[in-house]
């Protein structure tokens, strides 16, 4: 049940909103607003590229960490043995953050001495699996020699 | 889809992602509400588009978070303007500067404009906790709920004081209804 007085108030509030309604923030503040908003865009990149840069360094480390190999279950397929990763001629350094491939590729046996890797006598002849890292230039940039 | 078709909800979090359309559509739907609850809470036109720029502010910075399990980001976002006003009133006492865009037009009925003032300085006059339900109810037509969202207290608390403060303005701007009617 509204008193007099209530009734009074809404009605005259009434009056008050109809004037008020058309208010608004004046433009500036949203051009304020905006300009914040790329300081703020600007400031997250300037954070996310290094991280993203350094993440990017840390997988390709990851990779080129030879894994510890666990116990074989029975029926699992061979074992794949490789070597560490070794650099391979004098192109420039990978950039930080420089997206890199993984090709495998066959080559000659023979290719190991190259590396100081020893090759016996009886399979000096075959091919042999490896691993080649490539920079966003296609040249390679280091090698390692797979066996299953 | 338009950003201007989107919900709060998704405007907020793309917003916050790095999307300016997104963060500017959020504001222009809500910039008028919060400016208006500020001005009608404080009387200052300057104190509204401060409060009205440090809420939008404030979510860019990360200094306030939307918690959608505490209601909707309408009612997150004047509850922000609601705090910054009250820690201004309770900083540096209360406004009654006449804002300039009340002024009216120089052919506007005076009487009218006389009216709207005396219950503006009415509405100022009131305490706290019944003028923001005045502002949000009986001037911004926000729904019960939606003001005990913005409040975080029952509807019933928003429904009592409600009715005191109408009850409260009623009798302040009897004298004033009498005279201009004599």
């Amino acid at each position: 049940m509204k008193t007099e007085h209530e009734a009074a108030a809404i009605e005259e509030l009434r009056e008050l909103a109809g004037a008020l309604r058309p208010l608004e923030a004046p433009g500036r503040v949203e051009q304020a607003l905006r300009e914040a908003f790329r300081r703020r865009q600007r400031r997250r990149r300037r954070i996310v590229v290094p991280l993203a840069a350094a993440a990017v360094i840390a997988l390709a480390v990851l990779n080129l960490l030879p894994r510890p190999e666990g116990p074989r279950a029975e029926g699992a397929p061979p074992e794949t043995i490789a070597t560490d990763y070794m650099p391979v001629g004098f192109g420039r350094p990978l950039y930080p953050g420089e997206f890199v491939q993984v090709v495998r590729i066959s080559v000659p046996r023979m290719e190991m001495v190259r590396f100081g890797l020893p090759v016996f006598e009886d399979g000096a002849e075959g091919r042999v699996q490896a691993d080649v890292v490539l920079g966003e230039d296609g040249i390679a940039r280091a090698i390692r020699f797979v066996q299953h | 889809m338009q950003a201007e078709e989107l919900s709060d909800e998704t405007l907020l979090r793309r917003a916050l992602e790095g999307s300016e359309g997104c963060f500017a559509a959020l504001y222009r739907r809500h910039q008028g509400r919060i400016y208006r609850f500020a001005l009608a809470m404080s009387g200052s036109a300057t104190v509204a588009e401060e409060a009205t720029q440090e809420v939008f502010l404030g979510l860019l910075n990360g200094e306030c978070k939307y918690d959608p399990s505490r209601g909707r980001p309408a009612g997150f976002l004047l509850g922000v303007a609601r705090n910054l006003v009250l820690r201004h009133l309770s900083r540096s006492g209360r406004y009654a500067e006449m804002p300039e865009d009340l002024a009216g037009e120089a052919g506007e009925d005076i009487s009218r404009r006389e009216t709207i003032e005396a219950v503006r300085q009415a509405v100022l006059s009131l305490p706290e906790n019944y003028r923001e339900v005045v502002v949000m109810c009986d001037l911004e037509e926000m729904d019960y709920a939606g003001a005990a969202e913005v409040l975080q207290c029952p509807v019933g608390t928003i429904r009592s004081r409600l009715h005191r403060a109408r009850d409260l303005l009623g009798r302040k701007l009897a004298p004033a209804a009498r005279s201009s009617r004599a």
